[in-house]
């Protein structure tokens, strides 16, 4: 039972952690990876709650198409001369030069 | 604050602390709001708990989630689909509706861990969300789950840009709106036999929530993907980005 108590308070603390640095990080970047790793903490979260339709709901869409949707967004409005990310293929290139 | 959010604004933060202090305040209330209300509820003696589990045998299902939410309260489920639809017309992208549903494109660069991984991924997801469907009546999982499953498999195929859906198909159309015509199929049919919107003679209700969430999942699953691929399509190229999932 204290076992349970304080895996519940150490999930609680970190989601409230990682919602924090999911707002705050600096790299936009940064911030859609922990806002993927929220959505699986919650995910747990409703597990504990025993609400299993919430939680299976929230890992395929709070964490598998909301985090596709968020990073294909990135990759569009993403600084050009931002070179903390490796190249881009050729294909990418031509179409961001067209747009 | 959020200049990293806003991308048109360039400019400093105009003031700093007090952006700050309203984040810290409006965040600080709402937990002591959210803690009051949490320790003056009572979860177990209020809600619509009891009702549902003594309705439960006339449902068609065993599974509560789901008999709430397509027998119970089937209309808000229906507007839900419908609302779905109208946000997928939004964003459709406006192209010919001649090419078939589903092109392939012949691309030089095979990425090979990606397509074996599509390979070995894709149809198991598949397997998976036909089991969620199904498993649906009886235990937690349902038309949402699956459909938003099946969409995440549509994400993983679109990756290697093989594949080019054209959404403004007549295949892709139908396909869209597949759950709203079902579920409105239904009711009306329900209408005429007995004489009230989706009120399911009590025989038949597992068989025609299956049907609707059949319908619902696909269509489901075709918005979902659509609107990733919404993103993804660099319009007036008319031919979609490659997107890599590692950069």
């Amino acid at each position: 039972m204290n076992l349970q108590i304080a895996f519940d308070v150490m999930l609680m603390l970190n989601c409230l952690i990682l919602a924090w640095m999911s707002i705050f990080s600096k790299s936009l970047f940064r911030c859609i990876v922990l806002f993927v790793c929220l959505g699986l903490l919650v995910t747990i979260a409703w597990g504990q709650m025993g609400a299993f339709d919430v939680a299976i709901a929230e890992a395929a869409i709070g964490a598998g198409i909301t985090g596709a949707l968020l990073l294909a967004a990135w990759n569009r409005i993403k600084p050009e001369d931002e070179d903390a990310q490796p190249a881009q293929p050729a294909s990418e290139v031509n179409n961001r030069g067209a747009r | 604050m959020f200049n990293q959010i806003d991308l048109e604004y360039n400019g400093p933060v105009n003031d700093p602390k007090a952006s700050w202090l309203i984040t810290l305040c409006s965040v600080l209330g709402f937990l002591i709001v959210l803690t009051l209300v949490l320790l003056n509820y009572d979860a177990h003696n209020a809600g619509l708990r009891p009702y549902v589990e003594g309705s439960l045998s006339s449902s068609g299902v065993t599974n509560p989630v789901t008999a709430v939410l397509l027998n119970f309260r089937a209309y808000d489920t229906l507007l839900e689909i419908a609302v779905l639809l109208i946000v997928v017309i939004a964003v459709l992208p406006l192209r010919n509706s001649k090419t078939s549903l589903v092109r392939c494109i012949e691309v030089t660069n095979h990425d090979l861990v990606l397509t074996s991984l599509q390979r070995w991924l894709a149809p198991a997801v598949l397997m998976f969300a036909g089991y969620l469907l199904w498993a649906g009546a009886t235990q937690p999982g349902g038309a949402f789950q699956a459909g938003a499953l099946l969409a995440g498999a549509c994400v993983l195929m679109f990756q290697t840009g093989v594949y080019r859906v054209n959404y403004t198909s007549i295949m892709a159309r139908s396909l869209m709106a597949c759950g709203l015509a079902m579920f409105i199929a239904v009711g009306l049919a329900l209408i005429w036999f007995e004489g009230s919107l989706l009120k399911y003679p009590q025989d038949y209700a597992g068989v025609l929530i299956l049907l609707i969430e059949s319908g619902a999942t696909l269509s489901i699953a075709i918005c979902l993907a659509s609107l990733y691929s919404s993103l993804i399509d660099i319009p007036g190229t008319g031919h979609a980005a490659t997107f890599e999932s590692g950069s």
